[in-house]
């Protein structure tokens, strides 16, 4: 029965850190580390059984050890078994351990020890192994038959009773009757204690030497030990009786011993005295404890606990792309890192000798390395507040644990709750990076730590004795094809354990939910400021008409939308730099301005700042229009500002608190800015109170005019030209809800009007929106919004222009929606009593709120992996077959260069041994026992035999290679090589 | 030397491999059947070792010694073990001269070219360790002078198992001198026949004609010592040493010279078989000669010889041999 025993030491800091990855992930809703997190599964759910199917691929052929041994001696016990590496075996007899170690396919022989006294005729061999990754114990239970073990006591000090009788043996009639009394029987050299007259003086004057007669004894001396069975303590009883018997044995008697009352048994020699002393008063078994009574033991089942000297390095190798991939986004330069990765280098230099080596000295380097880390990390001065506590205090100090667990890497145990250290620093840092080069990072870290989490088990991988000498090309296939199917696997797993996971909400209490890199001030009036810190006016950008507005330098100061007035007919070229990531489960308008004024051409912004609050925790109220939804869902985005930013707050609509470390302004058209422009690396979070309209609701609410348009919303320019209206009217007629209208108008456009950046600027004094919709038909998004607005306001609808960015596309690893300079947008924002502002906008792939759906983590990252596949299908070609005309230039260059190495002979050699292992030669035969197992080959009778005389061509086949082997006369001749080569193909042929 | 004059023309290896078959015929037709043995006996005068004997009395351990003494041409001294034969009985002692007035030195048995050594666990220790001085050294040193035994000086030397009473069991260092320990073991009943009609047995030795000169087998002898030993070749046979020290079963594995005397007669048998070159297989055929009688076992069993000669085999099958 194969049964779980247990985990490695070390195994629940791996839980743990999940554990704590999970704490992350819900905090920052990180797609990484939801990556992080299934692979951690997956490897968690692969490493489970691991251990059960290897342990079914073992064998145990034969138990075998000495027939006579002594309690507490030592002993040597070899195992024959056919075992895959990296099972480690235990012998038990009678419950208690004798031996233990690695079991290696074959013969393994392990010094152990002798077991309890007594007559041993089973062992029970334990089979146990955690497979290649090294977690979780399995065992197996076998009892095997072993050549009865008989061990006996050590002689006791004091003896037992003796009875000691002498015999007249030619009396007793023992000795033949024509030999004469104490005949001399030989001569034996002079020993203390022997009789001066025994000396044989003849020889002792030849040799030199005292020799004295042996005579044969006609007395002999018996010792009979009285053995009693039943007492209290049969082992010392045993081990008395064996003293006496010995010493009997010393003097020369004849022994024999009596147990009870029985009849006297003689014992012929030491051997016997032993074997007669290990079986005595045996007492049966009793039955095994029940299971509550036996003693519960919390001991690892993982038997070594040393950690080899290249998985000290790899571990150390693996802590460094998480190190790196934490720092680096943290603004620390390289110079800064490189103490950092010294330290783990000499953390690894300091553990790599072992648990006893200067321990005090170690720890009090460790906890200095530690410290001066820290220190180098973190910049007390910048600790201000809560904000700055989280972003300056949290990842140095896991730096500084994973420095300073680098010296505590002794053994397994340290070595893995190192890898978990690493582990939660890549979560960490999969929390807080955003940028484009994660998954790279991810992956890096990963695969470090999973090669580095299997070293650590170390494998003693010798191969069985005999066999070839070279893997063949179909093994090496074989290896890698499963390898790779196993990989492919796990990859699916992993994607299909994210299927399930959907994009969590986040982010972000723990990781960046505020951060300025550095701090511009602005003229501190509310008024809008560029990037660069000088104020932006609505007029400042109207030179440039002809549509090429930015110069670059500035990447989103092309963008009229950005300014306290817009004018409807200018587009810059805006260039595709992201300039924002956002962390949010769902895409949305990322606001930035609302627009309430149109004068014919140009919207204005509201004059009125409105309330200033200090931060960093700002609670915006509802500002002109919002209203508190029921159905609102908290919706929480954190920015990050990828280039040079004004100071707009950007904000999905409703924002009710924004985390952002400056004072802010909430202005009342719903609108934040802020008193600093954010610089390029800058993070602030917005939690917004998400109505969720869907078409049905916003129908529901039927026409909107019925709950009355305040003024400001329903202003029209005095250039709006009448047939706007008459269009806007005929396009609402029959229609029964705003939606509805809002609806046919867009309808009307799409079909009427085409999107274009090059729409020709309207001339001087007309109405920009009549001459786009009925003059030139062409525009862009802005004035596709201002004429819906317009259009809108006709019908007395309150409707706005807000600009800010869309979210054009998703980096799926990071889970963050990426927004370009040429995602900067307008769109219509309309006034609906149950949602409050409704955006609409017919070109922007956003859909209302309420329908959007949450994507999973694994749609996204197969959507991600199929989209780079389809997309570089060449390139993943071209590296397929890359890596395959690679693989096959290694084993072609490692063929020619083994053919080159072993010669012609040396290949003959191989397939000679090859052709008589088919036909179960035993491995380790040198080539004349090869060659006697074509002895047999001849077939059966009936038929002709393939060859004449072909064992003998087989034993000249393999003097032939001893020859070329072992002779120093040998020289390589072309006509025995090609005879050889004739013989070793007709043996080929028999042995298939 | 006259030897070298002869070594000159019998140093190739087809000179000493005749040389061995003729032995080998010689032998194999007055004893019926046991090539094996006999070519093991061979191997073990050429290598210069000697050889023990260890069986049940009337199967022809002494008609396989005197053979081999009558091709080889040499002098055959035969010695029998019992109690009270003294080391001057077999090494030879001082004697009056002629005169009354000296002493001179008077030769033992074992101043022969085939020394047989009837019954060696009857005679004491300290004849035994007499006999293994010779064995060793090949001359015997009385009274300060040092006399050399002919050359070549084979001893073999027969026990009997089972017989034990009043016997002394040759102890470790006795059994490892010798190179080899054959066990002749029952005629099969062809070869009975061939014995009782006097087809075969000792009615033939007197038909036995020596095949080489004394010289000729030293010269083969320094042959044998000098053949090629491949360190691949040396390896296995390290390795099989090796084994048998970490055999579960054994308490003291072969020694060194259990090495040197397994290389020896794998370079005897390899010449036998007509090469110029230790092959593996003649190490592992030497081992299963050379080695047993070494092994000091756990424990003891009835057959601890058998037992040791299985334990050896399972060694040999344990160590990869060497192979091109």
């Amino acid at each position: 029965m194969i049964r779980p025993i247990g985990c490695s030491r070390g195994a629940a800091s791996f839980a743990i850190a999940w554990l704590i990855g999970v704490a992350i992930a819900l905090l920052t809703g990180a797609g990484a580390d939801l990556i992080l997190l299934a692979v951690g599964l997956v490897a968690a759910v692969a490493a489970v059984p691991a251990g059960r199917l290897l342990l079914r691929r073992v064998s145990v052929h034969a138990v075998s050890t000495a027939e006579l041994g002594d309690v507490g001696a030592e002993l040597a016990w070899q195992i024959r078994a056919t075992v895959p590496p990296g099972v480690h075996v235990e012998l038990l007899v009678g419950g208690a351990q004798v031996a233990a170690g690695a079991l290696v396919d074959g013969h393994t022989t392990l010094p152990g020890n002798a077991p309890t006294r007594g007559v041993h005729e089973r062992v029970e061999v334990r089979l146990s192994t955690a497979g290649r990754m090294g977690l979780v114990w399995w065992r197996r239970c076998e009892t095997v038959e072993l050549r009865p073990l008989a061990v006996a006591p050590p002689a006791a000090e004091d003896s037992a009773p003796v009875a000691r009788s002498h015999t007249d043996l030619h009396e007793a009639g023992r000795v033949a009757a024509h030999i004469g009394r104490d005949e001399v029987d030989g001569v034996q050299q002079w020993r203390d204690g022997d009789d001066l007259t025994s000396v044989h003086w003849p020889a002792t004057l030849r040799s030199g030497e005292f020799v004295v007669r042996q005579r044969l004894r006609d007395v002999a001396e018996e010792w009979v030990v009285v053995a009693r069975t039943g007492t209290a303590d049969p082992d010392a009883e045993a081990a008395r009786a064996r003293r006496a018997l010995e010493d009997g044995l010393r003097v020369g008697a004849r022994v024999a011993v009596q147990v009870d009352d029985g009849e006297p048994i003689e014992l012929t020699g030491p051997a016997a005295v032993r074997r007669w002393a290990a079986a005595f008063d045996q007492r049966p078994e009793g039955p095994p404890l029940p299971w509550w009574r036996r003693p519960i033991r919390f001991s690892s089942p993982e038997p070594v606990t040393s950690l080899t000297l290249p998985a000290r390095w790899l571990v150390a190798a693996a802590t460094l792309a998480p190190l790196v991939m934490t720092l680096s986004p943290l603004g620390y330069a390289p110079a800064e890192i490189l103490p950092v990765l010294a330290a783990v280098a000499f953390g690894a230099f300091m553990s790599q000798r072992g648990p006893d080596h200067h321990e005090t000295v170690r720890q009090l380097v460790a906890l200095l390395t530690g410290v001066a880390v820290a220190a180098s990390l973190i910049d007390l001065s910048a600790v201000a507040d809560v904000t700055g506590a989280l972003r300056f205090l949290l990842p140095q100090l896991l730096v500084s644990l994973v420095v300073v667990q680098g010296f505590e890497c002794i053994d397994r145990r340290g070595a893995r709750v190192s890898l978990a250290c690493s582990a939660m620093l890549t979560a960490y840092a999969a929390g807080i990076r955003v940028d484009g080069r994660l998954g790279l990072w991810v992956a890096v870290a990963t695969i470090g730590l999973a090669v580095a989490a299997q070293a650590i088990t170390h494998v003693d991988r010798r191969r069985a004795a005999g066999g070839t000498g070279e893997r063949s090309t179909a093994d090496a296939i074989r290896t890698v094809a499963t390898r790779l199917a196993a990989s492919l696997a796990a990859g699916a797993a992993v994607v299909g354990v994210l299927a399930v996971v959907p994009v969590p909400e986040g982010p972000a209490q723990l990781t960046l939910p505020s951060w300025l890199e550095s701090r511009r001030p602005t003229p501190g009036d509310g008024s809008l400021v560029a990037a660069n810190g000088s104020p932006l006016l609505g007029g400042s950008l109207t030179n440039n008409r002809d549509g090429s507005a930015s110069d670059g330098s500035n990447a989103t100061g092309g963008y009229p939308g950005f300014s306290p007035t817009m004018d409807t007919s200018l587009r810059g070229g805006l260039g595709d730099t992201i300039v924002l990531r956002v962390r949010a489960p769902y895409p949305d308008f990322w606001r930035g301005q609302t627009f309430s004024q149109f004068d014919g051409r140009v919207w204005t912004a509201d004059a009125d700042t409105g309330r200033q609050t200090q931060g960093p925790d700002h609670g915006v109220a509802p500002a002109i229009g919002d209203v508190a939804s029921g159905t609102a869902e908290e919706f929480i985005q954190t920015f990050y500002a990828q280039v040079d930013l004004p100071n707009i707050v950007f904000a999905a609509n409703r924002p009710e608190r924004v985390l952002l470390d400056a004072p802010m302004w909430a202005r009342p058209d719903g609108a934040l800015r802020a008193d600093v422009v954010l610089p390029k690396g800058s993070a602030y979070t917005v939690v917004s109170q998400r109505s969720r309209p869907t078409a049905e609701g916003l129908r529901g609410d039927g026409d909107v005019r019925l709950y009355g348009s305040p003024t400001p919303f329903v202003q029209l320019p005095d250039s709006m030209t009448d047939r706007t209206s008459e269009l806007a009217h005929t396009l609402a007629t029959g229609q029964t809800s705003t939606y509805d209208v809002i609806l046919a108008i867009q309808a009307w456009l799409g079909a009427n009007t085409t999107y274009s950046l090059d729409a020709p600027v309207p001339p001087d004094g007309t109405d920009a929106v009549d001459q786009f919709l009925f003059e030139s038909q062409q525009g862009f998004c802005e004035q596709i919004a201002t004429a819906t607005a317009i259009m809108l306001r006709s019908l007395g609808i309150p409707a706005r222009v807000a600009t800010g960015y869309v979210p054009s596309e998703r980096d799926r690893v990071a889970g963050v929606w990426i927004s370009r300079a040429s995602d900067a947008h307008a769109w219509v924002e309309v006034r609906f009593p149950s949602f409050g502002w409704v955006a609409f906008d017919p070109t922007a792939s956003v859909p209302l709120a309420g329908e959007a759906t949450r994507t999973t983590v694994g749609g996204d990252l197969w959507r991600a992996i199929s989209g780079g596949v389809t997309d570089h299908i060449y390139w993943v070609l071209v590296f397929v077959l890359g890596a395959a005309a690679a693989f096959a230039t290694v084993r072609l260059t490692r063929r020619w260069l083994y053919r080159r190495r072993r010669g012609r002979w040396g290949l003959v050699q191989d397939r000679f041994v090859a052709a008589a292992l088919r036909r179960g030669a035993p491995p380790t035969a040198a080539n004349h026992e090869l060659a006697a197992v074509f002895d047999a080959a001849m077939p059966s009778a009936g038929r002709e035999p393939p060859g004449d005389k072909l064992p003998r061509r087989a034993a000249e086949l393999a003097a032939a290679l001893d020859r070329a082997a072992f002779s120093p006369e040998w020289h390589d001749d072309d006509s025995t090589y090609r005879a050889t080569l004739d013989t070793l193909r007709e043996l080929e042929q028999i042995g298939r | 030397m006259t030897t070298t004059s002869v070594s000159d023309s019998r140093s190739t290896t087809s000179g000493a491999t005749g040389l061995a078959s003729a032995l080998v015929d010689s032998a194999a037709a007055v004893l019926a059947g046991r090539r094996e043995q006999i070519e093991v006996a061979t191997a073990c005068v050429l290598a210069g070792g000697h050889v023990l004997a260890e069986d049940i009395p009337g199967v022809g351990k002494t008609l396989l010694a005197q053979t081999l003494a009558a091709s080889l041409g040499g002098t055959f001294h035969r010695v029998q073990g019992s109690a009270d034969l003294l080391p001057s009985d077999v090494v030879g002692s001082l004697a009056p001269t002629a005169d009354g007035f000296g002493l001179h030195f008077r030769p033992g048995p074992v101043f022969a070219n085939v020394v047989l050594f009837d019954e060696l666990n009857r005679a004491n220790p300290r004849t035994q360790s007499a006999l293994l001085e010779v064995m060793e050294e090949g001359r015997v040193t009385v009274d300060g002078q040092t006399h050399p035994v002919p050359a070549p000086f084979v001893v073999m030397a027969t026990q009997n198992p089972v017989e034990m009473a009043g016997t002394y069991p040759l102890a470790e260092g006795v059994t490892d001198r010798f190179m080899a320990v054959i066990n002749l073991g029952r005629a099969s009943a062809d070869e009975e026949l061939a014995v009782l009609t006097g087809r075969r047995g000792r009615t033939q030795l007197e038909l036995v004609r020596r095949v080489a000169t004394l010289e000729q087998v030293a010269a083969v002898r320094q042959y044998v010592q000098a053949l090629h030993l491949a360190d691949p070749v040396a390896m296995y046979a390290v390795g099989i040493l090796h084994a048998t020290r970490n055999h579960p079963r054994v308490r003291l594995g072969a020694s060194t010279r259990g090495g040197v005397a397994m290389v020896a007669l794998a370079k005897a048998f390899a010449v036998m078989a007509g090469r110029d070159f230790v092959a593996p297989h003649d190490i592992a055929r030497a081992a299963a000669h050379s080695l047993p009688h070494r092994l000091v076992l756990t424990g003891g069993g009835r057959d601890a010889l058998g037992e040791a000669t299985a334990i050896t085999s399972e060694c040999i099958a344990t160590v990869q041999a060497p192979r091109r």
